[in-house]
């Protein structure tokens, strides 16, 4: 049963034809003609000199040194050559953004002050971290002083690999902490198949930071998705240039690789820088509008919910009082987040154990709008009939309590607030048989 | 004469033959007598521990095979174990294994089960033993449901890892790198039901597990690969055609059996000129009753889906009427839901079921105990399956039964007519074609995506350079300046080749009879168009749904209950293209070839037939689109032999002798006929002339097209052997397929023009009284 060759190239030869026959004139890797138009555009956009190359020329395996050199103009970079291939080493202008790495170092899941911190963002082949996509394109950022330094390795050809992460390991500092956007489900495990792959040990880092993590948990819920150029927009309130749609970026490298223009690797490279630099201007913001106490009165409420869960998650709980504390103050505002925060305080309160306290919280929720308010009354109507033994006014929280559910039918959870209605009922018919019972009309004594 | 107390099998059985009516029909009537057990002392050199809790568990010595298998295991050698169902084959890999961890507790092992249930079993088996013997073994499934959280600890920690080849092949092999401790460190591949990998399933396999071995020797590994299969008659070239290396043959039965019988019955002729044959899935549930009725666990294997339910039915129906236990009688079969099926298995092993009619879904190991009567409707149409589905009855120590029941089709008849082709003679080949282009083109790709292919290297048949620069055109592989060709593009190639052809898409089946709708059940492509076409009656557990409504697109089918009193049946209309042809050769009256060719199938009208009697209650139209399937086939095209016939004649002769080439063509390869189409065409576009053609039910072959070309003298010489050794007067559907007209002799037309196509030498022994059995040709 073995393959004769004569037979396979003429089964080859037919599978040839079916392809032509099929209609598909384009070549799987070839860049799709409307993603060269964009990138063209983009390309004309931010440099002007870049001549129109056409982007598909033949296969033919080229020398590595003169890829890396084609790769070096496109991209105004050096190439490296180690006695393990070829590398393209390029370092950007240093960005000014002072960060006070104490002040960071305060809120939850932040590495020690003293721990160097890395950036980093990988552009791939393609998406996952099977064993077939490479990162070609690696960014980094470090702080110098109040400058964040940028440095992009990139991979002339497959072949160079091993040079490309000698490199990276060079570049990455002792005991580093990673700095990444989605970096835990997706650059460092790719990173570290691609040192598996040429059977290396990954280098050894002092925690990841994944900000795709902590964006999702404090500000998810004022951002429409949690991308980075939402997170830029939104949150940063930064607009890019035109820039390259990130699903057309392996379809670019494809291309040079075989043998088209390396001019579109430069955008792939601004917009990889983009996206290093955002990372640090993600942690400053973390910094200046949360770092202490002072500056997180200018934050929103919400925010500061979500600040406080992770306060408390980590058993800081007078941080995530604090945080609430400074979140509820507007209550009557109107605005719900501010009674979530009411509502936490004086749950986390009565969790530990700061009863008085709590009870102040809940007494200042009834005046927040919407079905919280009904939450609050529930508080009341508990505080006054256990505590107070005042039933008259505890049938009157209750009261007040379904007014409020009733008025905040529509939002929020309707199977909750239907077991909040069937507690409050049974609440007031027990309230009733209570007060029935009574020789005389219950008060505070 | 109904009788409901328990009572022995033996009983039973005496009782059947001694009725007339049920032993006219028995042809032959083999009796196997109970076999001692041949064993060998434990190994002087086996682990204390392990020996410990082997004996505690009842394992005071090994059987004959499982010495040598793991014997053979310690001198490094691949092994592959062929011994009968329920044998202990996986202490032939569990010892090993066990032995292994003992010495050292930082090897690996990955077992490779077919399915996902197969697998659980034997995690459970490990646990247990290895507890038994003080060992700590971290074993654990591999599959599409293990929960994501456990999945990093089985990669980093799992000693004993066990999946199937689909996973493998989509989610570990190119992941290998959040693998390396399993690579780095794997001692012994462990490779069960070798048997089924066979077919296009069997070429994907090879595959994967080329691609498997090579990414162990990049992580310097060498594992000693174990398989164990059901008796076939290749079991060391399988073995050398999946993995790629010689295997040491390991078939000394050394376990014990009961005393078994097997019957051969073949349904009464009820009309000789017709030919017309009493049904054999009726017959089957007339033995399978008074077994039931005593209390014995009975099996009943049907051919069809639509057959199992009917004799579900069937059977379920003549019990209520004598108030039996219908409801321990259940279906079991391919398109129930994994929940429902293992619950009938978990049924069968406690004893809570009787009866279970089903399909060949329960020839593999599925673990459901032994049991003591198994009836096969109809020959499965192999060596290795009849005993599969026979060996599903046998005690260790009591009496068993196995009934085989011919079916209408001319294989079924030979084979109960010639009884020693099951007893005697040696098992059918499993055949497979790992170098089947489309597959080898879609692996290779799966390969270099998960590591780089070094200058002149091989994959599987010769070098990969000619392949990989066919990919290269295609722009998925970059040929790098260290002349290394790297996978370079953003496609994910292991999603794109699936392994199992069938399973890429179902069509789910939805009950819209209740308030909410739910799935009864999922079922392929090619079955859903003869099966949930609009307006057919679709059975599941013997209940009858009418198809409101088939959205092909969507693969959904939309069925209601209904109570009708008839089933429906749609026939497929094929159409033959050739591609291209790879050899021509002259034959007797004419010429032989073999190539590639497009097959389509559309199938477009049902008929609607009455319960019982099988009469035409009308038809209907079924729009659905054609489906195509690009193959390879071996074909017979008429030159003299065509001369002087007319072309009703020829077009009666062409059917009847293809027919019975192809009913030779599946015992010669000793495949299942239906994994061999048919085509006549009296005069082909292609060629002209009146052309013959027989091809492989799989995407691109699986090689069985080039050997019939090569054997082609034998197949018209056993044609002409069937259909002349055929008690019938002028056609049946054992010879030379159902009678179209009935006035037309299809048998003598046959004849007549085989006449002009066997070989000389041949040609002298036709129409001996008594001709030589086409399997012994083999």
């Amino acid at each position: 049963m073995s393959v004769d060759g004569a037979r396979l190239q003429r089964r080859l030869e037919g599978l040839r034809r079916d392809r032509s026959a099929a209609g598909r004139t384009q070549r799987a890797g070839e860049v799709d003609p409307e993603i060269r138009r964009a990138i063209a555009a983009v390309v004309a956009a931010g440099d002007a000199h870049t001549t129109p190359q056409p982007v598909w020329a033949d296969v033919g395996s080229v020398d590595a040194a003169s890829l890396a050199e084609r790769l070096a103009a496109a991209v105004d970079g050096d190439a490296v050559e180690t006695p393990n291939g070829w590398y393209v080493r390029r370092e950007l202008r240093p960005v000014y953004l002072p960060i006070d790495r104490e002040r960071l170092a305060a809120l939850p899941g932040m590495p020690a002050a003293g721990t160097p911190l890395l950036c980093l963002d990988t552009e791939t082949t393609g998406l996952g971290s099977a064993a077939g996509t490479v990162a070609f394109l690696i960014g980094i950022g470090w702080w110098q002083g109040d400058r964040m330094r940028l440095v992009q390795l990139l991979l002339p050809d497959h072949s160079e690999e091993r040079a490309l992460l000698d490199a990276l390991a060079a570049e990455t500092p002792a005991g580093a902490c990673l700095v990444t956007y989605n970096g835990r489900s997706f650059d460092w495990p790719l990173l570290e198949t691609r040192f598996r792959m040429g059977r290396r040990v990954p280098p050894a880092l002092d925690g990841h930071l994944d900000l795709l993590l902590l964006v999702r948990r404090l500000f998810r819920h004022r951002l429409p998705d949690a991308r980075l150029q939402t997170v830029e927009r939104h949150l940063l309130r930064r607009h890019r240039a035109p820039d390259i749609p990130s699903w057309e970026i392996p379809a670019v490298y494809h291309s040079f690789l075989r043998g088209g223009a390396a001019g579109p690797i430069r955008v792939v490279a601004r917009h990889n820088a983009e996206d290093v630099v955002t990372l640090g201007r993600i942690l400053a913001h973390l910094e200046r509008g949360y770092g202490e106490g002072e500056v997180r009165r200018w934050a929103p409420p919400g925010d500061l919910v979500r600040l406080a869960r992770l306060f408390r998650h980590d058993g800081r709980i007078d941080e995530a009082v604090a945080c609430l504390q400074i979140a509820g103050v507007a209550i009557d505002g109107g605005d719900p987040e501010v009674a979530l925060a009411t509502v936490e305080l004086a749950r986390l309160l009565r969790r530990c154990g700061r009863i008085a306290e709590a009870g102040v919280a809940w007494s200042r929720l009834v005046t927040a709008p919407g079905p919280l308010a009904g939450l609050g009354w529930i508080e009341v109507a508990k505080e006054r009939e256990h505590r107070e033994r005042d039933l008259a006014g505890a049938w009157a929280a209750t009261d007040q309590a379904l007014l409020a559910l009733y008025r905040g039918r529509g939002h929020g959870n309707a199977m909750q607030r239907r077991a909040l209605e069937a507690d409050l009922v049974k609440r007031r018919a027990r309230l009733a048989r209570r007060l029935e019972r009574a020789p005389f009309p219950a008060g505070p004594s | 004469m109904r009788y409901y107390e328990p009572s022995g099998v033996h009983t039973v059985l005496d009782r059947l033959l001694a009725d007339p009516s049920m032993s006219r029909g028995v042809s032959h009537h083999a009796h196997l007598p109970s076999r001692p057990a041949d064993f060998v002392p434990m190994p002087e050199w086996l682990d204390p521990g392990l020996r410990a809790g082997l004996e505690s568990r009842g394992v005071t010595a090994l059987y004959r095979h499982q010495a040598d298998a793991i014997a053979a295991v310690r001198g490094g050698e691949d092994v592959v174990v062929v011994t009968p169902t329920a044998s202990g084959k996986s202490l032939c890999y569990l010892v090993p294994t066990l032995q292994a961890l003992a010495n050292d507790p930082t090897a690996r092992a990955l077992y490779l089960f077919p399915t996902k249930a197969l697998g659980q079993d034997q995690v459970s088996e490990l646990g247990e033993l290895s507890r038994a013997a003080g060992m700590h073994i971290n074993a654990s499934t591999y599959d599409g449901d293990t929960p994501t959280p456990i999945r990093s600890a089985i990669r980093s920690a799992g000693q004993v890892v066990v999946t199937n080849p689909d996973m493998l092949h989509s989610a570990i092999l190119p992941h290998h790198t959040k693998w390396f401790q399993l690579f780095e460190q794997l001692q012994i591949i462990v490779i069960d039901e070798l048997h089924t990998y066979r077919g296009l399933f069997g070429s994907h396999v090879a595959n994967v597990l080329r691609r498997l071995l090579r990414i162990c020797a990049h992580y310097g590994s060498h594992p000693v690969i174990v398989c164990c299969s059901a008796t076939i008659g290749n079991p060391g070239e399988l073995a050398a055609l999946l993995t790629g290396r010689e295997a040491r043959v390991v078939d000394r039965n050394g376990a014990p059996s009961g005393e078994r019988h097997i019957l051969m019955v073949q349904p009464p002729l009820l009309d000789p000129t017709t030919g017309a044959r009493g049904s054999a899935q009726a017959l089957a549930t007339r033995w399978a009753l008074p077994f039931l009725r005593a209390g014995r666990q009975t099996l009943v294997f049907g051919r069809s889906r639509v057959g199992v339910e009917l004799m579900l039915s069937n059977l379920r129906e003549a019990l209520f009427l004598g108030d039996g236990p219908r409801t321990r009688v259940r279906g079991y079969r391919g398109g129930y839901l994994p929940t429902e099926r293992r619950a009938v298995e978990r049924g069968l092993r406690d004893g809570e079921l009787l009866g279970v009619v089903t399909t060949n879904a329960l020839e593999l190991g599925v673990d459901v105990g032994q049991l003591d009567v198994a009836i096969l409707a109809g020959y499965p149409g192999s060596i290795a399956a009849t005993w599969q589905q026979m060996g599903r009855a046998g005690r260790r120590r009591d009496v068993s039964v196995a009934v085989l029941i011919a079916g209408g089709g001319p294989v079924d008849r030979y084979v109960v007519e010639h009884p020693e082709f099951i007893l005697d003679s040696a098992p059918e080949e499993a055949r497979l074609d790992p170098d089947n282009l489309h597959v080898l083109l879609g692996h290779l790709k799966a390969a270099c995506f998960e590591l780089p292919f070094e200058p002149g290297e091989r994959f599987g048949p010769g070098a990969a350079e000619p392949l990989l620069a066919f990919l290269a055109e295609e722009g998925l592989v970059h040929r790098a300046g260290d002349d290394r060709w790297y996978w370079s593009s953003d496609n994910f190639p292991a999603s794109s080749v699936s392994l199992r052809a069938a399973a890429e898409e179902n069509v789910v089946i939805i009950d819209t009879t209740p308030a909410r709708p739910r799935v009864i059940g999922e079922i392929d492509i090619f079955a859903a168009q003869t099966l949930v076409h609009e307006d057919a009656i679709y059975m599941h557990e013997s209940a009858q749904f009418h198809v409101d409504k088939l959205d092909w697109d969507e693969r959904k089918a939309y069925v209601r209950r209904v109570d009708v009193d008839h089933y429906t049946y749609a026939d497929r209309a094929v159409t033959l293209k050739p591609l291209d042809t790879y050899a021509t050769l002259p034959a007797t009256g004419g010429d032989r070839a073999h190539g590639e060719v497009m097959v389509s199938s559309l199938v477009s009208m049902f008929k609607k037939l009455k319960f019982g009697t099988d009469e035409n209650l009308g038809w209907g139209p079924v729009h659905l689109p054609e489906l195509e399937l690009q193959t390879t086939a071996y074909w017979l095209m008429l030159g003299s032999a065509a001369g002087g016939w007319t072309r009703a004649d020829l077009d009666v002769a062409l059917l009847g002798v293809g027919r019975a080439a192809q009913a030779v063509a599946a015992v010669l390869l000793m495949v299942d006929p239906r994994d061999l189409g048919l085509v006549s065409q009296v005069r082909s576009p292609h060629n002209g002339s009146p052309t013959v053609y027989l091809y492989e039910a799989v995407p691109g072959g699986v090689g069985m097209s080039e050997r019939l070309f090569d054997r082609h003298d034998e197949l018209v010489a056993g044609a002409a052997e069937l259909i002349s050794g055929c008690g019938c007067e002028s056609g049946c559907p054992a010879c030379t397929g159902p009678r179209l007209e009935p006035e037309v002799d299809a048998k003598a037309l046959a004849l007549r023009l085989l006449r002009s196509l066997v070989a000389d030498s041949a040609g002298a022994a036709m129409g001996a009284a008594a001709p030589a059995a086409p399997g012994a040709a083999a």
